[in-house]
């Protein structure tokens, strides 16, 4: 049963109506439906708790939060129960919030560059006066310069809408986010192909699901078969919440088998029923050697060899061109094993996996309905050549028959609620600019000046190219493509905002080398670098200006998610921003006004501090537009409302039938999704599953809505002309090409391409001897693959949380630290305060550090043991220092390192600043230059190495 | 009839995320270093055949509680009635006897907490005492099944509340319809150490009997 619990008349009676007062205006006081035993809490004592429905923001899954305030602190972390994302659960990480947003080490007060950028000298300066300098700066580089000579890097996806809508009003089309050094290669095939982006196995319960008497049900089956995660592992690294619980329920509750395909034991892969370790960077090898085998052995009559649904092609566009594009390898022999592509004996040389090993995988992916082929971050998303292996990735999961089924595989992109609107700034790219280009003035737009999308190098990079930023600051960029094809132009401002590029976005020498360059006058050739953060990470020690921004506990936004269906949650502020920081609506406002005050009149008032008040204002409009997802599939969400049509609106109105129907725009617009509806409903707003979104939900055709690509239909060919019309997803980058002269893009021309393929391609990946003929003969000198992976529990921006360092997850985050001291984070088991911050002394081998994790029989031959110290080195003559971890849960021959997990030289790490000496930096050994072809992703993961004892 | 609370942990469901772990210093906060609850993750064998072991561990709430027996002080440390084992901050006067009696290494020194009972009357009895200053002596903690929680009407542990996999489930052993007892009468669950004789009350479905082997150990550290 539940009650209804004002929170007003609670904290009345509770006596804490002065504190809630002061909280009204951030919504504190909103209905809240608690279930009966949580309402008999709140009266026995814990009634001094205040409820708050928003998200975690420690990682990317954004999961459903429960937050309990008490005394305007954050007391306790639970995960909410209404969201179906994390179903009520909350991760280790999850959990140790209080200790990040109440850390010792977190950002308090703005500060100024006193010393050089890097030595990390700075003195605390006043808000007025910080802002003052960045809108200075800025306004002084959009005079010598133009706007477009300012990047702005959100690194984090969450509250990135505030900044980019300052910065494209400002004049920049240059505002990128975390997923340009996210997983770009792992996108591809998706975004290519259905115009997606994630494929996540059918596996998030509960589903909302229309039943046939049109009630709504939560439905809690699982139905998946078969799950093959290659170089995934949502045990430990997930963005996807639902797909850790999902993968063990579904094991066991619909005898789901797993199959783990990755160089390394990972948790995940300890769960599976089968684990296969191929050598690194042969994802594509083996998917291309599944689906010949598919090709090859599919029987239809056969019930025991049917591997292929063939109504997929009813579906879809192009399959005969990218079968016979991918048949045409099928006859040549690869120089580095002289065996024909894609064959099993082909695959098992590179790979390393046994013939019958990939036979087995290909036959049971085959055979077994409804499964699911995922492909991770740490395989296609940091290998040279991912986009093949996504590319193939997508045609296995199509051609038999798992897209969309129930249980099979979902393009979560694709159907998850919009938001962001109009707030994010889209529209201020339209704005028309004139440049000066060979004496003669052109006119274009705003987003013509994209360094990428109309540069020289990655103009198909969809999701911004991060990495080559360091080339950037030196050389400048070169617009080849569209009206302002010739102009060339400085980077000069670069405002980071919770990113940690330096750290992360590739050779971290490669950025400390660019931001440190002068010109001849002496001055930065970056001339202002601003970080925005509420930790001070690596990358603030280049800073100029740092601005303290208020945690995510602090803040309110949207969730960022990748659910089975529509739904979005509100992540409320949840207490008052700590020490000086601010809300990002208010840096953004202070920002706006200030340089309108300074006369850039691109700033305007209407469109900053007078339009946005709260974070309510600029929520909400974040919000207009959810979910707006068609009505289709089946069972149709909403059978009593036309088939087709785009659906806005909250769940309530739109089930009472309070809506209108816009029929020449094909819409059904019930109420609008506000932070207020969302608050008196546990913070969420779910809409109805469906499957086989594809087609009508009454016959077996092409419904024309889904999914969003340039034919509404499943495309295997990306460049093609029918009935004097182009179609296909790399149509309007081969056009820009074309209006350029044929001059191909830089990044093309690396791997001898000169425009993007018509259909399926291959290329070989980077610095792989077993795969590459290039790179064969630094095999014997270094002889081990190294290859990196996130430590979730610990991932490069909460490493200062105790906590998490007093777990241990897989062999790349193991108790092998030296003895220290410093301050920490405490919990308080009594008392107001949830934290205090303590100086402790930690004993050794007691708090997890990152490692060099290596097969034990490799470390027994080169006499090492876990715990030893060695220095490892690439061809590059780049090397960094780590402590063993040798288990059997390694191939033979490779060595894994976490991401962002080691030498850490930020003293804003704390506990992990400690171990710098001894952890190893992963990125250190990344190949700066080998950014991948298309999107412009650094390699993370091809890089050889060799190992000896320090 | 009181409720006999116990805990049950699905290793079939378990991925190994230490949520339980994490949530448990959350909610009782827990200092550095001290652990009501902690999973031990332990790779085993060699490749291919390797695997990792996923061991959350916990104060097993034993029916014949070893620790009971080595207090000197009467109900500072006791069962209570709906069967957890529990301390009595009151009445604790840190002597640590309890500590190594223990043999799954559930109970450690809070450092933050003073005792407040006065140790004095129990010198005779445990010499060891006089070796400290009073002001220096801490109080015993450890797992109490959430006592705050449960007595505010929450019937579920933290960790049970957080936990990823699903696979903690934290109820009443007296009712033979609550879903701890549905899985203790159908899986034939196995306890850590039956051989202690401790009679403990957290249960564990465990496919692969190894785990109790390769992933065993203090809770604590010794």
């Amino acid at each position: 049963m539940d009650i209804k619990v004002s929170r007003r008349e609670f904290l009345k009676s509770a006596g804490y109506a002065a504190s809630a007062t002061a909280l009204q205006g951030s919504g504190l006081l909103a209905l809240n439906t608690l279930t009966a035993s949580e309402a008999k809490a709140v009266q026995l004592g814990m009634g001094t708790y205040q409820v708050r429905y928003t998200a975690d923001v420690m990682c990317p899954a954004e999961c459903g939060m429960e937050m309990w305030v008490q005394n305007g602190r954050l007391a306790k972390i639970y995960g909410n129960k209404a969201v179906p994302m994390n179903d009520g659960a909350c991760c280790a990480k999850g959990a140790s919030g209080q200790q990040l947003i109440y850390s010792p080490y977190r950002l308090k007060h703005p500060l100024i560059r006193v010393g050089e950028r890097g030595e990390g000298k700075f003195r605390q300066a006043s808000w007025d006066e910080a802002i003052d300098l960045i809108a200075r700066k800025l306004t002084d580089i959009k005079k010598k310069y133009g706007a477009e000579s300012v990047v702005m890097d959100a690194g984090d996806v969450t509250d990135r809408d505030h900044y980019h809508r300052l910065f494209f009003a400002y004049g920049t089309p240059n505002c990128v986010e975390h997923g340009a050094i996210c997983d770009t290669p792992r996108r591809h095939g998706p975004k290519l192909m259905v115009n997606g982006k994630r494929w996540e196995p059918d596996l998030m319960r509960p589903q909302l699901v229309r039943q046939a008497d049109g009630s709504l049900k939560h439905d809690w089956t699982y139905r998946t078969k078969l799950i093959v995660y290659n170089g995934w592992n949502p045990f430990v690294a997930t963005r996807i919440a639902y797909e850790s619980r999902g993968t063990v329920a579904a094991q066991q509750e619909s005898g789901c088998k797993v199959i783990v395909v990755d160089p390394a034991l990972s948790n995940t892969a300890a769960k599976a029923d089968m684990w296969l370790a191929p050598r690194a960077g042969t994802d594509g090898d083996l998917f291309g050697a599944m689906l010949r085998y598919i090709l090859e052995n599919d029987n239809q009559s056969d019930p025991a060899h049917k591997y292929i649904d063939w109504n997929f092609k009813k579906y879809s566009v192009g399959w005969d061109e990218f079968e016979a594009a991918f048949k045409s390898w099928w006859t040549k022999n690869d120089p580095i094993n002289g065996l024909p592509y894609f064959s099993l004996d082909w695959a098992a040389g590179r790979t390393g996996l046994t013939k019958a090993q990939i036979q087995e995988v290909a036959h049971l992916f085959g055979i077994t309905k409804p499964a699911a082929l995922v492909w991770g971050m740490q395989s296609p998303g940091h290998h040279f050549n991912g986009y093949c292996a996504s590319i193939i990735g997508v045609a296995l999961n199509v051609i038999t028959g798992n897209f969309e089924a129930p249980g099979g595989v979902i393009d979560t992109e694709l159907v998850k609620s919009d938001k962001g609107g109009s707030a994010t700034g889209k529209q201020f790219k339209k704005r028309k600019v004139v440049r000066r280009l060979a004496g003669k003035e052109v006119e274009g737009e705003v987003e013509h000046l994209h360094m990428d999308a109309f540069g020289s190098k990655f103009p198909a990079a969809w999701d911004d190219v991060v990495a080559d930023y360091p080339d950037v600051i030196e050389n400048g960029v070169e617009i080849r493509y569209g009206p302002f094809r010739g102009h060339r132009y400085p980077m000069k401002g670069y405002v980071l905002r919770t990113g940690n590029s330096v750290y992360t976005g590739s050779a971290p020498y490669a950025w400390q080398k660019a931001l440190a360059a002068k010109d001849a006058a002496g001055n930065h050739k970056l001339e202002l670098m601003v970080v925005i953060d509420t930790l001070y990470l690596e990358s603030a020690l280049y800073a100029d200006v740092i601005l303290p921004e208020a945690s995510y506990a602090e803040r309110q936004s949207v969730a960022d998610i990748y659910p089975s269906h529509p739904l979005i949650y509100n992540r409320d502020a949840v207490i008052e921003p700590l020490y000086e920081s601010k809300k990002p609506i208010e840096i953004m406002n202070l920002l706006a006004k200030r340089l309108a005050d300074l006369g850039d009149t691109d700033l305007k008032g209407a469109d900053f501090w007078q339009k946005y008040r709260t974070e309510e204002d600029f929520v909400n409009e974040m919000l207009a537009p959810a979910p707006g997802k068609a009505n289709i599939g089946t069972p149709l969400p909403y059978p009593k409302y036309p088939e087709g049509y785009t659906i806005i609106g909250n769940p309530e109105s739109l089930e009472k039938g309070d809506v209108t129907i816009d029929d020449a725009k094909k819409r059904i617009i019930g109420k609008p999704v506000t932070v207020e509806w969302l608050r008196a409903n546990k913070g969420v707003a779910v809409w109805p599953m469906s499957w086989y979104r594809y087609k009508k939900s009454n016959a077996d055709e092409p419904n024309g809505v889904f999914p969003p690509t340039s034919t509404h239909r499943i495309e295997f060919k990306f460049d093609w002309t029918e009935g004097g019309k182009r179609f296909g997803g790399y149509r309007s980058y081969n056009e820009k090409i074309e209006k350029a002269n044929n001059e191909s893009p830089e990044g093309l021309k690396r791997v001898g391409f000169k425009k993007y393929p018509p259909t399926f391609f291959w290329f070989e990946t980077v610095w792989n001897p077993h795969t590459n003929p290039e790179y064969a003969k630094y095999g014997k000198d270094y002889p081990f693959q190294l290859i990196c992976g996130k430590v979730h529990h610990a991932m490069s921006g909460t490493q200062m949380v105790p906590w998490l360092g007093e777990l241990k997850t897989e062999g790349t985050w193991q108790p092998l630290n030296n003895a220290f001291e410093c301050e920490l984070p405490e919990g308080q088991a009594v008392g107001r305060e949830p934290i205090k911050a303590v100086k402790k002394k930690i004993k050794a081998n007691s708090y997890s550090v990152g490692t060099v994790w290596m097969n034990n029989g490799d470390a027994k031959r080169l006499g090492l043991k876990t715990g030893d110290l060695v220095v490892v080195t690439n061809p590059l003559n780049r090397s960094t220092r780590g402590k063993v971890f040798a288990s059997g849960g390694m191939r033979p021959g490779v060595i894994k390192m976490g991401f962002g997990t080691g030498g850490r030289f930020s003293p804003g790490l704390g506990p992990a600043y400690q171990s710098r000496s001894y952890t190893p930096l992963h990125n250190e050994m990344v190949d700066p230059t080998a950014l991948s072809p298309i999107m412009g992703f650094p390699a993370f993961a091809d890089m050889i190495v060799a190992v000896r004892k320090a | 009839m009181a409720k006999q609370y116990g805990m049950l942990i699905d290793l079939r469901r378990c991925i190994g995320c230490t949520s339980c772990q994490v949530g448990c210093k959350m909610e009782n906060g827990v200092p550095i270093g001290g652990f009501r609850s902690r999973v031990e993750i332990q790779d085993d064998g060699d490749y291919p055949a390797a695997k990792r072991y996923f061991l959350p561990k916990f104060c097993n709430h034993c029916d014949d509680a070893p620790c009971i027996q080595a207090c000197p002080v009467k109900g500072a440390t006791y069962k209570g009635e709906d069967g957890a084992v529990l301390v009595n901050r009151d009445l604790c006067i840190g002597c640590a006897r309890c500590v190594p009696a223990c043999p799954y290494g559930a109970r450690y020194l809070h450092e933050y907490l003073p005792i407040k009972n006065n140790p004095k009357p129990y010198v005779k009895d445990v010499p060891e005492l006089a070796k400290t200053p009073v002001k220096n002596l801490r109080v015993v903690d450890k797992c109490d099944f959430c006592s705050a929680r449960l007595e505010a009407g929450q019937e579920e542990t933290a960790c049970a509340r957080n936990c990823f996999g699903k696979a903690i489930v934290f109820g009443d052993l007296a009712d033979p319809n609550s879903r701890i007892s549905k899985l203790v009468a159908s899986e034939k669950p196995d306890v850590r150490h039956p051989e202690f004789g401790t009679k403990p009350r957290v249960y564990y479905i465990a496919p692969d009997k190894k785990v109790f082997d390769a992933a065993d150990g203090s809770l604590n550290p010794s």
